[in-house]
């Protein structure tokens, strides 16, 4: 198993954090599927369908992620979240599961129009020829080398030219002309491998050149993959954290509010209050203004803060 | 009559202020709390916003490493043959040895293919020169032995240039990764610190709405004892 085949199996070990933080996380905040399709919080209202539009193109028709149905108004500002939240998170997962499949559909099309062109028997022959695969499979190669009718013919013709020029200078009893049968005998054993070697050559550098075509567009089509599930995460981040920030100013602002009411009515009892203590302190207050002044003569100043019947 | 009269407005003095102080206080209160509860909730959708950068990161590298092993599946068959290759030329060039096997075979037969068929077949019926032709067979296998590593070399070339491939795979694939997790690193970083202005506020805020409510506390019972005093004094003063 290859390091990128065990990072497969790996990622899937990496703990998420949703049991540390379920039971901290708001329910709208949560609202909605997890990347897998579960409800994050079986509690929450169920997420309302998005519609899907059919869009015609000259590269077929497609569903993209549409208009969002049944959005209704909202009674308050929760209710609005809630609500919003996982159309809004659904959306967003839709938009990048639709940039997926388009991506891998274009992969797969692609891959279709390329993977005619990969032959791999070219480069195995070629190996086995070469004797990179074994003995065995070398000699089961060499056996079955196909020689046409025309190479064979010519072979026979090349070896029946040296014998009628080995009679023709004496050599045909020779040694000479037997070395000279032999050296033919061989070159052709190993022109017929030669040739073998080269006529498979074209067809093992398409497969490889197929092959390195299709290894680039499976890294891009990985790394597009990647792109978008890390622009959906931040997005995804993004509406987590938007959620929270009219949440916060609304509750702060009906907290301001409330508390600015209930001063402000404090204040209003305490005028109406105030406006009966003085209404009343007139009513109580004596008619003679001699005695007053009377008990003011004998009196030192009244100080400050006292209260000085009389009206003064 | 007039202590009646300041005693019923010392009394709705007090009341007041005690009451006003009382509504101040809650407002004060029910401040702290919202500040609280928000900075919960910020901390909660702190906490949403990491495990969603997470999870997609989490996506994004299989996605990534996905890609790479694809491509290395793609690339790696051409590497070992082209391994092979290179090691059997190498030790074949330094060593000087010949080609063996059933390339060896095969050519031999043929040189011995050529002796045995007319008009040289009489000859073989010697010995001696049904060993030379031996010997001369394997001569000609020889001859062949540097066109054949020249074919070995050219395998080796095209496994060479697949492992170049697979070796720049695997390092983009190495990069991706480390590029989505340290990427992701950084956004859940910042999307942790990123609340930890607000939730400061948030804790101040609570904490001077704290102070609020005992400073109106403090003010209610300062009007509501200044209320008394007066009213002590009206009462208590001299006649």
């Amino acid at each position: 198993m290859g390091f990128f085949d065990s990072v497969l199996s790996f990622a899937e070990d990496i703990p998420y954090f949703e049991d540390v933080t379920a039971s901290g996380i708001s329910p709208f905040l949560v609202g909605g599927n997890d990347e897998d399709g579960n409800p994050i919080n079986p509690y929450a209202p169920p997420p309302q369908k998005i519609r899907n539009n059919k869009l015609k193109t000259d590269l077929g028709a497609f569903n993209t992620p549409g208009e969002v149905s049944g959005v209704q108004g909202a009674y308050s500002l929760d209710n609005l979240i809630r609500t919003r939240t996982p159309l809004a998170t659904d959306l967003l997962k839709q938009g990048a599961a639709f940039a997926e499949d388009t991506s891998r559909q274009g992969f797969r099309e692609a891959r279709g129009l390329l993977r005619g062109f990969d032959r791999p028997d070219a480069t195995r022959e070629q190996n086995a020829l070469l004797g990179l695969l074994g003995a065995d499979r070398q000699q089961q190669a060499i056996n079955n080398i196909p020689v046409s009718e025309f190479d064979a013919e010519l072979q026979r013709r090349q070896r029946e030219t040296l014998a009628r020029g080995a009679a023709a200078t004496g050599d045909l009893g020779s040694g000479f002309g037997l070395q000279q049968a032999q050296n033919l005998g061989g070159a052709q054993r190993f022109e017929t491998y030669q040739n073998r070697l080269a006529e498979l050559e074209p067809l093992a550098a398409t497969s490889r050149s197929v092959r390195s075509t299709l290894a680039g567009m499976e890294e891009a089509r990985g790394a597009r993959g990647a792109q978008i599930r890390t622009g959906l995460g931040t997005q995804l981040a993004n509406i987590r954290l938007g959620a929270a920030a009219p949440i916060i100013q609304a509750n702060m602002q009906q907290a301001s509010l409330s508390g600015l009411q209930g001063i402000a009515q404090s204040q209003q009892q305490g005028q109406v209050a105030s406006q009966l203590a003085g209404l009343a302190g007139q009513f109580f207050t004596p008619s003679t203004p001699q005695t007053v002044q009377t008990v003011q003569t004998t009196q030192p100043p009244v100080s400050a803060g006292k209260i000085t019947p009389g009206g003064y | 009559m007039a202590t009646g009269a300041a005693i019923f407005s010392a009394a709705v003095g007090a009341g007041s202020a005690v009451d006003q102080s009382n509504k101040q206080s809650a407002a004060a209160a029910g401040m702290q709390r919202a500040a609280i509860e928000n900075a919960q909730q910020l901390a909660a959708s702190g906490n949403a916003a990491q495990t969603s950068i997470l999870r997609q990161q989490n996506k994004a590298i299989r996605s990534a490493a996905s890609g790479t092993a694809r491509a290395e599946d793609l690339m790696s068959p051409f590497i070992k043959p082209g391994e092979t290759a290179f090691r059997q030329a190498n030790r074949g060039i330094l060593s000087g040895a010949d080609i063996r096997g059933p390339l060896a075979r095969y050519i031999k037969g043929g040189a011995m293919d050529a002796a045995n068929s007319a008009p040289f077949a009489e000859l073989l019926n010697s010995q001696p020169v049904q060993n030379a032709a031996r010997g001369q067979a394997n001569i000609i296998k020889s001859g062949f032995t540097p066109a054949f590593r020249q074919q070995q070399l050219a395998a080796a070339q095209g496994g060479l240039a697949a492992a170049g491939d697979v070796a720049r795979i695997q390092q983009r694939g190495f990069d991706r990764i480390g590029d989505i997790v340290s990427s992701g690193a950084s956004q859940r970083a910042s999307a942790l610190i990123g609340q930890t202005p607000g939730l400061v506020q948030l804790a101040s805020g609570a904490e001077e709405a704290k102070l609020l409510a005992g400073i109106a506390g403090q003010q209610g019972n300062a009007a509501a004892i200044e209320s008394l005093a007066g009213l002590a004094g009206t009462l208590m003063g001299p006649k």
